[in-house]
């Protein structure tokens, strides 16, 4: 069945068709949202909501871009839809301790390990990651679909809706606050 | 010099751990958890309408329409208040032939 088939037989709710559907992006979907929001219970969650939002909204889908990029787009709002929501409960809560009602502790979270890097890797990859976390979102989708996700800077221009200049740019801007971020947090665990 | 160098190479390292990194796969049986909660959570259109209004944005925005509708209300209750008050009171004497008197204009009556 063709991809145009596939679309086809989903605007019908077509079970089978979603099965293929998500059989083929399931992947690329949970990798992408992994590397946003860096916590594998929640990128399982996301990942879940993407392919619903997919099947839901699918008559919405006119054939404008490539069907895998309206999924990355779906992907890539509902990841930082769950990153902004997170910030404003840390917020909300960290508001709530000034007042004395709630007496949790705000933690960071702990750091986060892709299943994908290699063993030795590990260590030096999760101080990336965090680093990756605290970007701005634009630079963070950019970093993430290009590293994490190994797009093309077509295909990540595709997705963030802009041009290859601007990807290109976000990107440069990506790597020098990283190599900041990076210097501060080595400089700081060598006092 | 060489601390700056040793931390140069720690950040060159770090950004370098993902240069080979692999694609992360979701556990195993992805789609049977998805049809669950598919089947499991059709949301209603009560459901729907619900969520659209609890956005932050939409409930804020719909205080502050409250809000504006409220000020200008009363800006407007203020403004026509007196005119309002007054031909209430024309009618009403219209209506009933109502005549201010006073003391004097009883007295004025006997002949």
């Amino acid at each position: 069945m063709s991809e145009w088939e596939l679309i086809e037989q989903l605007k019908l709710k077509d079970e089978r068709a979603f099965k293929t559907i998500v059989d083929t992006w399931q992947d690329m979907v949970y990798n992408t949202v992994l590397g946003i929001v860096q916590n594998a219970e929640d990128a399982e969650d996301v990942s879940q909501e993407v392919f619903i939002q997919v099947f839901e909204s699918i008559k919405t889908f006119k054939g404008d871009s490539k069907f895998s990029t309206w999924i990355y787009r779906i992907a890539v709002t509902k990841s930082l839809d769950l990153l902004r929501r997170k910030k404003r409960k840390k917020r909300f809560a960290f508001i709530q301790s000034l007042f004395g009602k709630n007496d949790e502790l705000i933690n960071d979270p702990p750091d986060f390990f892709h299943p994908g890097i290699a063993a030795e890797n590990k260590e030096n990859a999760a101080v990336l990651f965090k680093a990756i976390g605290s970007l701005p979102e634009n630079q963070q989708t950019a970093f993430v679909l290009s590293k994490i996700e190994g797009l093309s800077y077509q295909e990540v221009s595709d997705v963030m809706q802009m041009t290859e200049a601007s990807v290109d740019s976000l990107l440069h801007r990506a790597k020098t606050n990283l190599r900041k971020k990076l210097g501060d947090h080595y400089m700081e665990s060598k006092q | 010099m060489k601390e700056k160098s040793s931390i140069e190479q720690k950040i060159d390292k770090a950004i370098s751990s993902i240069d080979d990194i692999q694609r992360a796969t979701p556990v195993p049986f992805f789609y049977t958890r998805l049809m669950a909660r598919l089947n499991a959570d059709p949301q209603s259109s009560w459901g729907k309408l619900a969520g659209f209004i609890a956005r932050p944005a939409i409930a804020f925005a719909t205080i502050l329409l409250v809000i504006f509708i409220n000020v200008f209300a009363i800006y407007q209750k203020a403004d026509t208040n007196i005119s309002s008050s007054d031909s209430t009171e024309v009618a009403a004497v219209d209506e009933y032939s109502q005549v201010t008197g006073t003391i004097y204009d009883i007295e004025n009556n006997t002949p």
